[in-house]
């Protein structure tokens, strides 16, 4: 315990810089993932073919490899092109905390849509019949009744993603960024012990119980015409 | 069935008996070539394992090669997960605190790594506002923290899980420079660098307080009777020229502590 002290005062200024990074990685994929994911819900439950199949095939892609071979691909694998590196993509990827956030927004925004698309199927019948015996048209009716309703209905697995979201953030340190895994990990080869990664584990702890917090307080808020 | 199967056990019993050698974990790296690295086939290959072989039939024990990072060796050698770390660790000062080590192995000098004509030397002003890229937990690393911090030399330094990511990184341009070991980046080099159009930049960089005296193989602290066995065995390839012959296969400059 007093080592953990010790190294929490002497290291807390590392800490709290790659926390900062953890917290803009997780906020910003979130933000961005979600305001993606939306539109993939929308087109994956289109019954036209050419507008779901390609949502259908990018939600598989990045569902069905892992985080970390998406990361390593875009960081190592794309910058042996000769064309990647001269084209605008290598601001993306040239860096590692944009590519880092851009793999997190794509794999977070492919999960994101697959539960949002749950919600769009929950959505009574009733309610999208409703709307459009007041005259809504197609486009009306799935913007304003059917995708809000959709979150709603979606919003604890949403909540849900973005913890998990927390958790996956800490791949980034695989490609050299300094989040807070990163952080205690050097620390912790600093010194040769795990103490940096045990307060590191606190600190996703506390992190992860903030956001459930306001996650619950998020579904609420959405189906708070549900409440009794 | 059941029979052929009993005598089987038996059978295996008796060989494991009979040849009950101690068993000595060996913890070194699946990705520092030539010294430690695994072929297409997954089999470990390398300078290190080569004499570390030879060493262990020296000192009669039966040795495990166990791969990991760098930076996991010496947690593991603590955690009693590994007995001795022979990955081209340097003897520092720093590291004596944590673990012992044998007398020296190899000499390691080290050296930058730059594209030819890019202007980068060993004088730190090169390297001014440019990247560095090294391996987590090395000499390397330590050496820009503690000499060069970012914040006085204007030096920005990467680190990395694995050195052969460095590489990577150096040839795509996200870093100007690799610091590493002259034998690792010497290897590197002849396997494409070179023709890249990469170089050794300047001077190679002395400084022992960092550096140490050469690389020599980590045993837990107190474990002194590993350590004399690994003391002898090492003394034996260095006298017996069998460190030399396999030496010249690798490099065209010796690496035999002086």
């Amino acid at each position: 315990m007093d080592q953990l002290v010790s190294l929490l005062s002497q290291s807390w200024p590392a800490l709290l810089d790659g926390l900062w990074i953890s917290l803009q990685l997780l906020l910003l994929s979130c933000v961005l993932g979600f305001a993606l994911a939306v539109p993939l819900a929308v087109a994956r439950s289109s019954p036209r073919r050419w507008i779901a199949l390609p949502s259908r095939l990018f939600m598989s892609a990045f569902r069905g490899t892992p985080l970390l071979v998406q990361i390593f691909i875009l960081y190592y694998g794309l910058a042996q092109f000769e064309w990647v590196r001269d084209s605008a993509l290598w601001l993306l990827v040239g860096d590692a905390f944009p590519c880092a956030l851009l793999a997190l927004t794509l794999n977070l925004a492919a999960y994101m849509a697959e539960d949002i698309r749950g919600g769009i199927l929950g959505v009574p019948a009733g309610e999208k019949e409703a709307a459009t015996a007041f005259g809504m048209s197609r486009l009306m009716v799935t913007w304003y009744i059917v995708v809000p309703r959709a979150i709603g209905i979606s919003a604890p697995t949403l909540g849900n993603e973005i913890v998990l979201q927390l958790k996956s953030t800490a791949l980034a340190s695989t490609i050299t960024v300094l989040d807070l895994t990163g952080v205690a990990r050097r620390l912790s080869i600093e010194s040769y012990t795990t103490d940096a990664l045990l307060l590191a584990g606190l600190l996703y702890i506390v992190i992860a119980a903030v956001l459930s917090l306001l996650t619950r307080y998020g579904e609420a808020c959405l189906n708070r015409h549900q409440l009794r | 069935m059941k029979k052929l199967v009993f005598s089987a056990l038996t059978a295996l019993t008796l060989i494991s008996t009979a040849h009950a050698q101690q068993v000595v974990r060996i913890g070194t790296l699946a990705d520092y070539a030539p010294f430690e690295y695994k072929d297409a086939s997954g089999k470990l290959q390398g300078m290190e394992i080569e004499i570390g072989n030879k060493m262990c039939a020296s000192m009669k024990v039966t040795c495990q090669w166990v791969t990991m990072d760098f930076d996991a060796l010496i947690p593991a050698l603590k955690a009693r997960q590994i007995d001795a770390v022979l990955a081209q660790m340097s003897r520092t000062a720093e590291r004596e605190k944590s673990v012992d080590f044998s007398r020296i192995f190899t000499t390691a000098p080290v050296h930058l790594v730059a594209k030819k004509g890019s202007g980068i030397s060993h004088q730190p002003a090169t390297l001014r506002g440019k990247t560095v890229g090294v391996q987590t937990a090395s000499t390397h690393e330590s050496y820009f923290r503690n000499r060069l911090p970012t914040s006085s030399s204007g030096i920005n330094v990467k680190v990395y899980q694995s050195l052969d990511s460095a590489w990577l990184d150096l040839e795509s341009g996200r870093i100007q420079a690799v610091f590493a070991d002259s034998t690792v980046a010497h290897d590197w080099l002849a396997k494409g660098g070179q023709q890249a159009g990469f170089a050794f930049a300047g001077q190679a960089i002395s400084d022992d307080a960092i550096f140490g005296a050469g690389t020599a193989i980590a045993v837990r602290k107190g474990d002194s009777q590993l350590k004399a066995q690994f003391d002898l065995a090492i003394l034996g390839v260095h006298q017996n020229g069998y460190f030399q012959t396999v030496n010249k296969r690798y490099f065209p400059f010796s690496i035999l502590p002086q």
